[in-house]
């Protein structure tokens, strides 16, 4: 197992936005979620990670063992990208992008481009702006894979894609990571699908990291307790935070092995919730 | 198999990328609109000869090429692997072969008219020299400024010629949108709270958006109002030279803020901010 990436920004201010404290890695083999609400800091921090932004003094982004600082040329060679956004020029189609674009990269292997634009049923001769939202993801996903990149960097790449296209998409990424070279950290809002599929979660909320682990240690680190809220006092010391409705009530607590009251369902949390804590000012730096 | 080849054959990434942009935008609606200005263009030349040396449409069809041709590649020329030595190479390649383009183009035309109506190309390139080209000129500092600086410093956000579509058909990132919405309540607040950094800035770039638009004004009337100062300069022929002069000195002095403010931006590093004196969302 290798690090594909290596994160860390102390501080990084932009428009009078600021991430802090950021750090972590992507493992070659592993899928990477980056999460968190609206005006979190994904963009930024993903700009930040590929060059678009420029980099504090402080900080310090390593991609497949390159400084993006000092060697930002064989950075970027490691380096794939598959934006929601394609940077392509759309007026050009997928094999003139190759043609065109593909050279600049040391290892790029235009057999391989034409290969994945074939696998993927891409048409190669229609303009970008032509081809459907799926086709562009798989299409910059052919580019990144063709020159040969260790690290992928997503941003909302199945934001658009309706729910097969989206399952598609997630399968092909699965089939890259089962070879072991490649590492992977996609940003995105569907948490729930992500929950499942990824091996590793950042979550980020005000620009602050606020935990960085596998997701099933996030996931263990919690327990959802319903019930009727009359039991809750009894568990008032171990209740970190509580929503209630008019008949029920759901309380969040720490997973630590202690017995919890049998009249209480007891459940493992999914990120919404915990995200919905966070917002709540629950969860807080450093309980993950 | 074909292998990459290393960077460095800027000159023929720009010619092929600069046969590409011909071939599909000239066979384009811009393509149409290029051939009404040609077409124009000519007929003005029949004009030139009754007139005298005067060409109307000149300066006009400039700033509609101007419009119709912006530089391509935003955010990609970050994202390709690119040393900063060979990013700004690229730039300076990619800014005076587009001029080179664009100057072709209006070539093209004055030899078309040449034979056309039989204007005197040397009257035509005369014209040319004196009224359009400083406007030309200054446009390539355009050209990498936006290739270079606005995309970063606009991004995500859409711009003008900034993204590698048109910018008639950019939609604002909605992300970004909501964070502007959540900031608009603290905007009020935002200039006290931004750093002594961050003020020097803001004058720079206001310093400098002044700067500029005093050096575009010279280039840009010799080029638009170029037929009333070819009227006016059959009475007073020094005064088109002067302006000539003037509008060479501008664009020149245009180009050097451009490539110092690139020179700035690309040795910048990221701002770290100080203390608390942020907003976070």
């Amino acid at each position: 197992m290798s690090t594909v990436l290596d994160v860390k920004i102390p501080r990084m201010q932009r428009d009078g936005f600021a991430l802090k404290e950021i750090e972590f890695q992507v493992e070659a083999g592993y899928l990477t979620a980056l999460l968190g609400m609206n005006g979190a800091g994904k963009t930024t921090l993903l700009s930040a990670i590929s060059g678009l932004l420029p980099l504090p003094e402080e900080a310090e982004v390593m991609i497949g063992g390159y400084s993006l600082r000092e060697n930002e040329k064989e950075a970027k060679e490691c380096m794939g990208f598959v934006f929601d956004d394609s940077p392509f020029d759309e007026g050009m189609s997928p094999l003139l992008t190759g043609q065109m674009y593909g050279p600049y990269y040391r290892n790029w292997d235009m057999t391989k481009y034409i290969a994945y634009l074939e696998r993927f049923e891409i048409p190669k001769k229609r303009a970008i702006r032509k081809l459907s939202k799926g086709m562009k993801m798989k299409f910059q996903l052919a580019f990144a894979l063709s020159h040969g990149a260790t690290f992928l960097i997503m941003d909302e790449p199945a934001a658009s894609l309706d729910p097969v296209f989206r399952d598609e998409f997630m399968e092909v990424l699965s089939e890259i990571l089962e070879d072991e070279e490649c590492g992977i950290l996609l940003s995105s809002q569907l948490v729930s699908e992500l929950e499942a599929k990824a091996d590793y979660t950042m979550m980020l909320y005000q620009g602050e990291q606020m935990f960085f682990d596998s997701t099933e240690n996030i996931l263990d680190k919690f327990l959802l307790v319903r019930g009727r809220y009359e039991l809750f006092p009894y568990m008032k010391s171990r209740i970190l935070g509580e929503r209630l409705s008019e008949y029920t009530a759901e309380g969040l607590i720490l997973n630590n092995g202690d017995p919890v009251r049998l009249d209480l369902e007891c459940v493992r949390p999914t990120m919404e919730d915990l995200m919905y804590y966070i917002k709540r000012g629950v969860i807080r730096k450093g309980m993950v | 198999m074909e292998k990459g080849r290393s960077v460095g054959s800027y000159f023929l990434f720009v010619v092929r990328e600069g046969l590409y942009r011909l071939k599909t935008e000239l066979f384009g609606w811009r393509g149409f609109v290029m051939i009404l200005i040609g077409g124009y263009m000519i007929l003005d030349t029949f004009e030139g000869i009754n007139e005298s040396d005067t060409l109307m449409f000149q300066g006009i069809a400039a700033l509609w090429v101007v419009l119709l041709f912006p530089p391509r590649m935003g955010k990609l020329l970050y994202l390709l692997p690119f040393s900063k030595k060979e990013r700004v190479r690229y730039l300076g390649t990619y800014s005076v072969s587009y001029l080179m383009f664009l100057v072709m183009l209006f070539l093209l035309v004055g030899i078309v008219a040449f034979f056309a109506s039989g204007y005197s190309i040397f009257l035509w390139m005369r014209h040319f020299l004196l009224c359009t080209f400083p406007f030309l000129m200054l446009y390539s500092g355009t050209v990498i400024d936006s290739l270079s600086i606005a995309v970063r410093r606009s991004y995500p956000n859409s711009g003008w010629f900034f993204s590698t579509r048109g910018w008639w058909q950019q939609k604002p990132d909605p992300v970004e949108e909501i964070r502007e919405d959540c900031t608009g309540t603290v905007n009020a607040t935002k200039k006290n709270m931004m750093s002594a950094e961050e003020k020097e800035n803001a004058k720079k770039q206001t310093r400098f958006t002044i700067c500029l638009v005093l050096c575009t004004i010279i280039p840009a009337i010799q080029c638009c109002v170029s037929y009333t100062y070819m009227e006016l300069c059959k009475r007073a022929p020094w005064t088109l030279y002067l302006f000539t002069v003037l509008a060479y000195i501008s664009a020149a002095i245009g180009l050097y803020l451009y490539w110092s403010r690139i020179s700035d931006e690309m040795n910048k590093k990221g701002s770290v901010g100080k203390g608390d004196d942020v907003c976070s969302l």
